[in-house]
């Protein structure tokens, strides 16, 4: 064993073991997309990746008919769930007696300051006389209620029973579903990002656990339904998993397959691996390095690179093994070819890293190493093992059929217009599509169950709200009343069913004071004798109630509120750090079009979609890859210009990627289907791939047109059996990467000899 | 106006605890005699099967001039109660040993709450010791006076030694020797007061059947 493939060999398993011991994969794909510049896109990425709404199972507990609610078996399995080690809260639809109570409580003294976001219009019509009459009469109602024990406890506090006010308010913010039903709603807070899949997993085996061991001691009368971004996040988990599992079996059969074919030596399928591998490896071990992190969606998309890097060495071996020069000559002859292939490739790749997509740059960097590594090994440590595996490589299969069938034809020109004309057809059907949930497995089971579980509770739209920041609370807190007033209109004319804002769980000083100054200013003794007569009218004796005064107390502020049981209703709503406050306003449904319309336009509140949101930075990131690619394009031609000191001998070398890629988007655009960021990246790739093909059939440095083409041809086999693999999985995004490369390397290969006339030597 | 609201949110019925432990005082003066002590009346009074009865509650309120009447029957059996409040406005209030059922036919309302829930808990705990017998309990949470008239005429009377967790700061109850209790009296702390008047019911297969029905009706 030579030197050289020793060393490589010995320095594998370190290699291995350093990059195992260096890698920080971030599983979280929103860290990917969103570059977290501005603290807007900070929260927003905050917000996907650790948000509460995130972290949370909305579930469903189904029994056989609409009843009366288990309310047993109900609290006992909440009692279960809470003592989960991955659980922070449970909680059901409606209000537990001591919270009611509590938050009554709280609340009693700051009747007057919560009491409306536009009090000079609602304080002065408390003490109207119609509205004391009013009053007066549901306070009769409620002393010969079955609650008048409570009634009596606060109106010793609050004659004027003005807590109603409030309490409606902030019960309008908490679900309250019907007694009777088929279904009781309940919320389990877990304490893992909903993207964590790892915990989620074990969290959901846990509470399936509880639920089912619960249930059989009543009878095993119910079912339970759940959804929420873990829900989510865990099929789709499964789904790709799955996918992997079968598509890697398959793909790794059908490669052993060729190998043993072609190479007949299962020794070149390992070393090829083996390249492959080290290719990787050293391209995660050094992006780890220079970003401290590695995204597991570079290593997903970095992956694909086999189909670039699996060139070298298989045109190495086939050269090495098929000509009657010693392997290192040989390589030595290809190298240049190689290493042109090679660079414009990276230039490719170099230009896709100026998009400004945030994974993009790793990528850029990953591929690049990638490429380096195999070519370096191809040229530096391959040849020297090869020897003692000469003629190994399958003499009698023709690999250069095409190439004979081809040769003398001038079939240039029609192929060129045929492929304009697809292209030319299929222009007009292309559309872009920015909506990253396009590359999500088909979840449709998932969502319909969503959509069914959402119905049967008061629920929040996940993934749009208002968003509200200023420089420090107070102007945060009166922005948000501001956008509480807008809100209500909305819901009056019926675009919105329901929002949750920190008002009236908490107001702004401002709004505080003008409601307690105004109070103050309307409860004249005049009012006082009025609502005394409104009493009586009544038929209730004014002298046993408390005059009606406005307390003294100090304003309410965040931390009074944070102290308190209201705390939870709040949680997640808010972000304050040194430069700037930031609220959240969550929305129930809603019609997007006229919220956005509302907030267009208003300062320090804008109305966000994350979903619209990620699509907007998608199709900005898209647009500027489109431009970045065409650079890289301009850039492969005057690299090869130079090189070949010819522009006529580029664009040939270039015209089987150009033809290719020309058939594949007209393709894609006849077949209706969307185009997207993958779709880019798929199509990048091919054009790596086939200007490999033509700077190595143009160049043919073997001097031996058919061993160059016949290592073309296995190389574009493994390549087309790799990404055809991709076309079984269920995730789309797989099958956008098969369907866009499998097709463009077999139209790749196939157009070498017809669009690059060469005398065909050997 | 959000007091509908407010009020639906607070459904314990207060007037639940008090019914509910007049339910059970009804097995008290089935069997009272001269003779009797508490403890023999105690023990009697948890062997009873079923107690039916019709009452009408005039309520004494400080904050209203005037006294409000209304008016039911009530049914008593085992672990089950059952108050049905006829007028002025039709309502029922039930309970069984899981949950307190609350129904109001002509505004649709309906609720329930765990027997084991904090509040219908924080009220059952002075009444507990009645419907078990358990005279010892029963001193732990009131004073009592009990006495037999020399007109013949039986008194308990019930004054909770934690007034600030009772709702009610005194309770009379007052029947005739060998007869059932024809009157009580409930008093709050605030000076509001509450009389009921009752009426016992023969216990027949009739208002056992009525009682299954008014339980079956506040379920829904």
């Amino acid at each position: 064993m030579h030197l050289r493939v020793a060393f490589f060999l010995l320095a594998v398993p370190f290699l291995l073991a350093a990059t195992f011991w260096q890698l920080d994969v971030k599983t979280d794909i929103s860290a990917f997309f969103i570059s977290g510049k501005s603290e807007q896109m900070k929260l927003l990425a905050g917000q996907m990746q650790n948000g509460e709404i995130s972290k949370r199972y909305l579930i469903s507990i189904v029994q056989e008919k609409v009843g009366e609610k288990p309310l047993e078996f109900v609290q006992a399995l909440q009692t279960e769930w809470l003592k989960l080690e991955g659980v922070s809260r449970v909680w059901g639809s409606s209000m537990g007696d001591d919270e009611m109570h509590a938050l009554i409580a709280f609340y009693l003294p700051y009747r007057y300051q919560l009491y409306s976001l536009t009090p000079e219009k609602d304080v002065p019509a408390i003490f109207s006389n119609a509205a004391m009459e009013a009053r007066a009469k549901t306070i009769k109602q409620g002393l010969l209620s079955p609650e008048s024990a409570w009634v009596r406890e606060v109106i010793h506090q609050d004659p004027m029973f003005l807590m109603s006010n409030t309490f409606g308010q902030l019960s309008s913010g908490i679900s309250n579903s019907t007694e009777h039903s088929r279904y009781t709603s309940l919320m389990v807070e877990s304490n893992a990002s909903g993207l964590d899949t790892d915990r989620q997993a074990v969290i959901k085996k846990q509470i399936e656990a509880v639920f089912q061991q619960v249930n059989r001691t009543y009878g095993s009368k119910y079912q339970l339904e759940m959804t929420g971004v873990p829900i989510f996040a865990l099929a789709i988990k499964k789904q790709v998993e799955e996918d992997v599992k079968w598509i890697s079996s398959v793909s790794i059969g059908l490669m052993l397959l060729l190998f043993l074919v072609i190479f007949r030596s299962f020794q070149s399928l390992v070393t090829v691996t083996l390249i492959l591998l080290v290719s990787a490896t050293m391209a995660c071990l050094l992006t780890s390095l220079v970003f401290g992190q590695i995204y597991a969606l570079t290593l997903a998309i970095g992956t694909t690179l086999i189909g670039v890097c699996v060139d070298y060495p298989i045109h190495t071996m086939v050269h090495a093994q098929a000509s009657t020069e010693h392997p290192v000559d040989a390589a030595k002859r290809i190298w240049p070819s190689l290493l042109l292939g090679a660079a414009t490739t990276m230039v490719g790749y170099t230009a896709l890293s100026f998009t400004g997509y945030p994974g993009m740059q790793q990528i850029a960097l990953y591929s690049g190493i990638g490429i380096l590594t195999s070519l370096l090994i191809s040229r530096f440590i391959l040849p020297f093992s090869i020897h003692a595996q000469r003629k190994t490589l399958q003499s009698n299969i023709n690999f250069d059929a095409w190439l004979l069938l081809m040769q003398g034809k001038s079939l240039k020109v029609p192929v060129i217009i045929l492929a304009l004309l697809v292209l030319w057809s299929g222009l007009s059907g292309v559309r872009w599509e920015d909506d990253l949930s396009q590359l999500s497995p088909s979840v449709n089971a998932l969502k319909e169950n969503d959509q069914r579980i959402r119905a049967r509770m008061q629920s929040i739209e996940p993934g749009r709200f208002i968003l509200i920041h200023a420089d420090n609370i107070e102007l945060a807190l009166q922005q948000n009343e501001a956008v509480c007033l807008r809100l209500n209109d909305l819901k009056k004319a019926g675009k919105l069913e329901s929002f949750y804002s920190l008002y009236p769980w908490l107001a702004s000083q401002k709004l505080q004071q003008e409601n307690t100054r105004l109070a103050r200013l309307n409860l004249t003794d005049i009012k006082k004798l009025g609502w005394s007569v409104a009493l009586e009218k009544e038929g209730l004796r004014s002298a046993f109630f408390v005059k009606p005064e406005v307390p003294t107390v100090p304003t309410l502020t965040l931390t009074d509120v944070l102290k308190s049981s209201a705390a939870r209703y709040i949680s997640g709503q808010y972000v304050i750090n040194d430069k700037q406050v930031i609220l959240t306003i969550w929305l129930g449904l809603h019609d997007p079009a006229a919220l956005k319309e509302a907030f267009s336009g208003v300062e320090g509140a804008q109305y966000v979609s994350q979903k619209d949101m990620i699509n907007e930075m998608n199709a900005a990131y898209r647009r500027k890859a489109v431009i970045a690619l065409a650079y890289g394009a301009l850039l492969i031609v005057l690299l090869l210009t130079l090189r070949y000191r010819s522009f006529k001998a580029s664009i040939q070398a270039l015209f089987p990627a150009m033809i290719s890629v020309a058939f594949v988007v007209g393709g894609w655009g006849l077949s209706g289907y969307p185009l997207s960021m993958l779709h880019l990246l798929g199509l990048l790739l091919l054009v790596a791939i086939c200007v490999d093909y033509g700077i190595f059939f143009h160049e043919n440095r073997s001097d031996n047109m058919r061993l160059t083409y016949q290592a073309i041809v296995i190389s574009a086999l493994t390549t087309m059996v790799a990404f055809s693999c991709l076309a079984l999985a269920e995730n789309p995004a797989l099958k956008v990467l098969a369907w866009t490369i499998a097709p463009g390397v077999l139209l790749g290969f196939l157009l070498c000899p017809l669009l690059i006339q060469k005398p065909s030597k050997g | 106006m959000q007091c509908s609201k407010y009020l639906s949110y607070l459904k314990i019925p207060y007037v639940i605890i008090w019914t509910f432990f007049l339910g059970v005082m009804f097995f008290v003066p089935n069997v009272v005699l001269a003779k009797d002590t508490l403890a023999s009346v105690l023990a009697k009074a948890s062997q009873q099967e079923m107690v039916a009865l019709e009452y009408r509650e005039v309520k004494h309120m400080i904050f209203l001039h005037d006294p409000i009447e209304v008016s039911g029957r009530m049914f008593v059996a085992g672990n089950d109660f059952v108050l049905e409040q006829l007028q002025s406005q039709r309502m029922l209030l039930t309970a069984d040993q899981h949950r307190l059922r609350f129904y109001i036919p002509s505004k649709g309302m309906r609720h329930s709450k765990m027997m084991t829930s904090s509040m219908v808990r924080k009220g059952l705990q002075f009444f507990k010791p009645l419907m078990s017998g358990d005279q010892a309990a029963l001193e732990r949470v009131f004073e009592i006076q009990f006495s037999v008239q020399p007109k013949g005429n039986w008194i308990l009377i019930l004054t909770p030694k934690k007034l600030e967790e009772a709702f009610f700061s005194k309770v009379f109850i007052e029947g005739k020797e060998g007869k059932p209790a024809y009157y009580s009296r409930l008093e709050m702390a605030d000076g509001s007061r509450s009389e009921w008047f009752f009426s016992i019911l023969p216990v027949s297969g009739k208002n056992k059947q009525i009682m299954q029905m008014l339980m079956q009706e506040s379920k829904g």
